[in-house]
């Protein structure tokens, strides 16, 4: 293994050997097979057997199929569009119609154009808020959410206990040294 | 039904949704009987992607039994076993007709940088996800795909994303004979990517990860060098001396918007400040460690606001950078082919399965990477039939 010794900045790191080798020389490139070694080995070598090869498969279409003739889905609420769009695409997703002041968030980030990072962290907001609505929603309905459940941290407990101990213990450490600043500043 | 559905970052649980139905003639319902969780999935799941809506059901990689099917599906049929590639598309468009199904015009209202996936947010479409038990799959004679007999049910849901998505992130690093290629990223899509590097004839791959034994697993699954890069100083000297400061022909980066190795990209794109489109650490060190007129690949998923990327170095080092989702459809054949052969088994890269119903747990194990997980399998409960 050869080592750089001049120059660099990184001489100890360089002075270590690299595990993996050096670049192949011509001669061994054109000579490469590790087909005994590992199944399937150069197998699609020949880029025509690639299905992305070439990547456009109909070079030269026009634009008249842009949106198809179909029967257009009917929408069932409000769809928000991008401004982007020539007309409501025949086909789209109807989860989660928008509601609520997240709702009026997501109408009003669907008016900027995907270039405009308004849009994109007004719908950060709106998510967010989204978030608070669906706590309350909860509540409303007498189901207070099970956070722990639904964050899966029975799973911590049972892969992961030391760290969970780690972290009980030093935000313990922190709880009792912030109680302990509050006391000797009260006298 | 029972379905898996969103309440906020860090949190999802399961719950009774109404049955999917026909929304549009092309539309079939589609019985899921097996569901993965992806790890794009934990970008919703972070908060990290907009309009990801309180109730929305995640899921893009499923495979299930057609139950009902609308009036003009003609190809689809009621009992049809099938997979379903994680992009939505009609099959028809100006894009689709060049083989970009995941560039499709036709499904997507919400966005038109993104084509249509499913439980992806409404940023892609607004449609839920196979984390359920059933699920809507719109224009079904193209989207639903007949699972080839001798294919299993393991190894199919393994093919609507992670594995033709890894085989493209290969094919879109123009690999040749002898090349050198380093794969960002060791979970299923770098795993795979590195397995069809192979297929590709490189020369050599090398993959870097943080977590060792993803790289013990990368090791053995894809035959490949590996590199944790928490044990070197500096990546991109690493690289290049490794290749005789040459520079790699080709970087892959399967990693995407929630990248470690960079406290300032991850300050700014994910805690506190959301003001990027995620990290783009992977991006960076790929344009830094390939050669001058390398290409990089990259396949991992990031937010649709600005990152920061050094695209200096790249066009002083004329580099060929491609990208896009992956056109599942299109991979799909050549995909089946190489499991047929023997050359790869997909399913080899799940590590647990898990009921829908501890699904919560699921997410958290994956988040977190406890108990060596690779890749969890989640089996709906769906014994009985809608009809």
């Amino acid at each position: 293994m050869r080592t750089q010794t001049l120059g660099s900045s990184s001489e100890d790191r360089l002075a270590r050997p690299v595990p993996g080798g050096v670049s192949l020389d011509t001669g061994q490139r054109r000579a490469t097979d590790r087909g005994a070694e590992i199944a399937g080995w150069g197998s699609d070598l020949d880029p025509t057997t690639r299905p992305g090869v070439p990547r456009d498969k109909a070079p030269d279409i026009g634009a008249e199929s842009l949106y198809i003739d179909v029967t257009p889905q009917i929408p069932p609420h409000r769809i928000h569009k991008s401004t982007e769009h020539g007309q409501l695409t025949p086909v789209f997703g109807t989860s989660c119609p928008p509601h609520g002041l997240s709702g009026r968030l997501r109408d009003m980030a669907y008016r900027y154009s995907e270039g405009r990072p308004i849009r994109w962290m007004t719908l950060i907001l709106a998510d967010r808020v989204d978030m608070v609505e669906g706590v309350l929603q909860d509540f409303a309905r007498l189901r207070p959410p099970n956070v722990v459940r639904e964050m899966g941290l029975a799973s911590e407990w049972r892969y992961n206990r030391k760290g969970v101990v780690k972290a009980a213990a030093v935000s313990a450490l922190i709880g009792a040294a912030y109680l302990l600043l509050r006391r000797s500043r009260k006298r | 039904m029972l379905a898996m559905t969103y309440r906020g970052p860090y949190r999802v649980r399961v719950g009774q949704k109404p049955m999917p139905r026909i929304e549009h003639p092309r539309d079939a319902i589609v019985r899921v009987t097996r569901a993965c969780i992806c790890g794009s999935d934990l970008h919703l799941y972070h908060g990290l992607m907009p309009d990801t809506r309180v109730g929305h059901t995640f899921g893009h990689e499923f495979v299930g039994v057609v139950e009902e099917v609308g009036s003009e599906v003609t190809r689809a049929k009621i009992g049809d076993r099938v997979l379903v590639p994680f992009n939505i598309f009609c099959g028809e468009c100006y894009f689709c007709q060049k083989g970009l199904y995941g560039n499709c015009h036709n499904v997507n209202p919400n966005a038109t940088a993104v084509g249509g996936i499913y439980g992806y947010s409404h940023t892609t479409g607004g449609y839920d996800g196979g984390q359920a038990q059933f699920v809507r799959v719109p224009f079904a004679d193209t989207g639903a795909i007949p699972i080839p007999e001798g294919i299993s049910d393991d190894d199919a849901v393994l093919c609507t994303d992670a594995y033709p998505t890894g085989y493209q992130a290969a094919e879109m690093a123009g690999i040749k004979r002898g090349d050198s290629v380093v794969v960002f990223g060791s979970g299923p899509v770098g795993l795979f990517a590195a397995k069809s590097a192979w297929f590709m004839g490189a020369g050599r791959v090398l993959i870097v990860d943080e977590y060792d034994y993803r790289l013990d697993f990368a090791k053995k699954f894809a035959q490949a060098e590996t590199l944790n890069f928490r044990n070197v100083r500096d990546i991109v000297w690493y690289l290049k001396r490794s290749t005789d400061f040459l520079g790699f022909d080709a970087a892959i980066d399967a990693v995407g918007c929630e990248a470690r190795g960079s406290a300032m990209q991850r300050l700014l794109g994910i805690h506190p400040f959301k003001l990027m489109g995620g990290v783009a650490t992977a991006i960076n060190w790929s344009i830094d460690g390939v050669r001058k007129g390398g290409v990089v690949s990259i396949i991992g998923a990031y937010g649709p606001v600005m990152n920061s990327v050094k695209i200096g170095d790249a066009m002083n080092k004329g580099l060929t950078i491609r990208t896009n989702q992956a056109s599942v459809r299109r991979n799909l054949p050549r995909c089946f082919e190489h499991i047929q052969a023997g050359h790869i088994r997909p399913s080899d890269v799940i590590t647990h399965r898990f009921p829908l119903e501890e699904i919560s747990e699921a997410y958290h194990m994956m988040a977190s990477k406890l108990d060596g997980m690779i890749k969890p399998l989640l089996v709906p409960s769906n014994t009985r039939t809608m009809h």
